[in-house]
């Protein structure tokens, strides 16, 4: 454990010190990266911890970044205010979505997630009063003293951490344990006394707010938050990153995003194919690598080292048809 | 809204509503059966458009048109059950995500083979211009979706209800270890199954080219439809994709005509309704 964490404090120390080894473009790609990982951890509170699966992330992470740029210009909000206003909205949307949502599982709450990120989008596209479509909104505000490119890096990254830390401990809390109960048996967490619609709600609003404090940072990154930002291909992406990286590993989707991301600049700088990339890489994991990155890796240390391998996880999303 | 245009209103979102349930039944089929929620349905609508939109302007027959884009999507959607989806056929989960991993590629390269313009299909002579039906003026070929997806409707009703296949299908739903120690080759008729969904949404690719044309995005709208209209008529079930496709068509109808600016909310609105008031949708269940 000790050994762990040690490791943990060197990898952060080598990423505050990435600013004095790259050049901006790379410390650029790492902001995003560092964005998604927000994103990818607090998606695998719905999908690691709560066994269900969301396709429609990128309308909770695009309501946030949408009401950090639109508070900015029209309320006149900085940094911190507008930030806190944009997850203060993309709480009450996201527990909204949840209510409904959290009635079903398996396919029927993927549907739902899936319609609602598309609700979003087709809203961010459409309403362009509001949003000025296709153009998008602008943004890029930051606070005083973080307007340098490294300096927004290292406040991204201090969140990041944060966010890994403060996750950590809500997983193993009693509410994180609830979670995991009702993903395990339903039906036991109900003989117990518990509602297992309360607990996926809960799990549902806590992954909604990690990706608005995500939302707020990249509005923040970006000049402008455009439709894109919403669309399904970026859902698809944040769910990609949590199951490439290993959603049964804790830091699994924050690996996930940062590959992904890097391999995204790559691929973009040569080809303009990267969806039929990403399409690839989702096929081939489910198809190869179930566990993702982190897990597959952990499954050969642990038979190197010769310690017999855990049972095979329960799959994520337990099937109500 | 006058009396006149009232009806015609109607008649285009029953038109709509024909379009809509050609997609959705396949996708409805396809999960029933397999409990395979195809993603990549979209994907399969959009390539049914362009092979359609292809075969049109190199041979010029709408028949062959239509054909092409049915029975090459159903080719491929074959290929894919075959090599892709067979090998996780059961784990719900790794059949969706292998779904929308698929669907993105074959989105990406329709962009990349027709390009990012919107391309319309030309209805077919026969069923160009309009007809006088009781005092109205409609178009043909919306006529004609019309009574093409009651006769898809009436064909998969006979086919699950009163055949053998069918028969087969339903037992497949209802115990499909049973079924194979009684010796049918589940595995096949599963295939089938998503051979025939696969068929739908190529066929309705191209019925659909000429409602709105064949452009990227086209597939994620339709697949967005499709989302909808089996949360509202009920995942699994033909009568629910009727009933779906038909208050999905309506809304989206009188939506436009109306409250265009709000069409997405219109559109959504049914939808969160059923799902507070019965989130397995309004004819929720199995075939």
């Amino acid at each position: 454990m000790n050994m762990r964490v040690t490791g943990l404090v060197v990898l952060v120390v080598l990423a505050v010190l990435l600013p004095y080894g790259v050049g901006e473009y790379w410390v650029g790609i790492a902001t995003e990266a560092a964005i998604f990982a927000i994103v990818a951890l607090g998606l695998n509170v719905l999908m690691g911890l709560g066994g269900l699966v969301s396709v429609g992330h990128a309308g909770l992470f695009a309501t946030s970044a949408y009401a950090t740029s639109l508070a900015q210009q029209h309320l006149d909000l900085g940094f911190a205010t507008s930030g806190l206003f944009a997850i203060g909205v993309t709480i009450a949307v996201t527990a909204l979505v949840a209510a409904l949502a959290v009635r079903t599982t398996g396919m029927y709450f993927l549907m739902i997630t899936l319609a609602v990120g598309m609700l979003v989008w087709g809203l961010s596209h459409r309403w362009s009063s509001l949003t000025g479509g296709e153009n998008g909104s602008v943004s890029g505000v930051r606070p005083a003293g973080v307007t340098r490119y490294y300096q927004y890096y290292w406040l991204v990254l201090g969140v990041l951490v944060a966010v890994a830390v403060v996750l950590w401990y809500f997983q193993r809390s009693r509410a994180g344990m609830r979670i995991r109960g009702t993903r395990d048996s339903a039906a036991r967490m109900t003989s117990m006394g518990y509602s297992p619609a309360a607990q996926r709600f809960v799990a549902f609003l806590a992954s909604g707010t990690v990706t608005a404090v995500a939302g707020v940072l990249y509005a923040g990154y970006y000049p402008v938050v455009s439709p894109s930002t919403a669309h399904l291909s970026m859902s698809i992406l944040f769910m990609l990153m949590v199951i490439a990286g290993g959603s049964s590993v804790y830091l699994g989707p924050a690996v996930g995003a940062i590959v992904l991301t890097v391999l995204r600049a790559a691929v973009s700088a040569e080809t303009q194919r990267w969806a039929t990339i990403m399409g690839l890489i989702l096929v081939a994991v489910v198809l190869f690598a179930p566990d993702g990155i982190s897990g597959t890796l952990r499954g050969r240390l642990r038979r190197r080292t010769a310690v017999p391998p855990q049972p095979a996880r329960e799959p994520v999303a337990q099937g109500a048809r | 809204m006058s009396g006149g245009e009232l009806l015609l209103t109607t008649f285009n979102g029953l038109s709509f509503a024909g379009l809509l349930f050609l997609v959705a039944s396949g996708f409805t089929l396809i999960f029933s059966l397999m409990g395979v929620l195809n993603l990549a349905h979209g994907s399969f609508y959009l390539w049914g458009g362009y092979l359609g939109l292809v075969t049109l302007g190199a041979t010029g027959s709408w028949v062959l048109a239509l054909l092409a884009g049915a029975l090459g999507v159903a080719l491929g959607g074959g290929v894919l059950e075959r090599l892709v989806f067979r090998r996780v056929r059961g784990i719900e989960l790794s059949e969706v995500l292998l779904s929308v991993g698929i669907s993105l590629v074959l989105a990406d390269l329709a962009l990349a083979q027709f390009g990012g313009d919107s391309l319309t299909i030309a209805p077919p002579a026969a069923l160009a211009g309009s007809v006088e039906l009781g005092g109205l003026v409609v178009p043909r070929f919306r006529l004609a979706v019309i009574v093409a997806a009651v006769l898809v409707m009436i064909g998969l009703a006979v086919l699950l209800r009163r055949t053998r296949v069918g028969a087969i299908i339903r037992a497949g739903v209802d115990d499909e270890e049973m079924l194979d120690a009684l010796g049918v080759n589940v595995r096949r008729v599963a295939a089938a199954v998503f051979v025939l969904g696969a068929l739908l949404a190529g066929a309705s690719g191209v019925v659909g080219g000429v409602f709105f044309g064949v452009y990227p995005g086209a597939d994620a709208e339709m697949l967005l439809f499709a989302l909808v209209v089996v949360v509202v008529g009920g995942l699994g079930s033909l009568q629910g994709a009727v009933v779906g496709s038909v208050v999905v068509g309506l809304v989206y109808s009188f939506g436009v005509a109306l409250a265009p600016d709000l069409l997405y909310f219109v559109l959504f609105g049914p939808m969160l309704l059923v799902l507070v008031l019965r989130p397995r949708g309004i004819l929720g269940g199995r075939l």
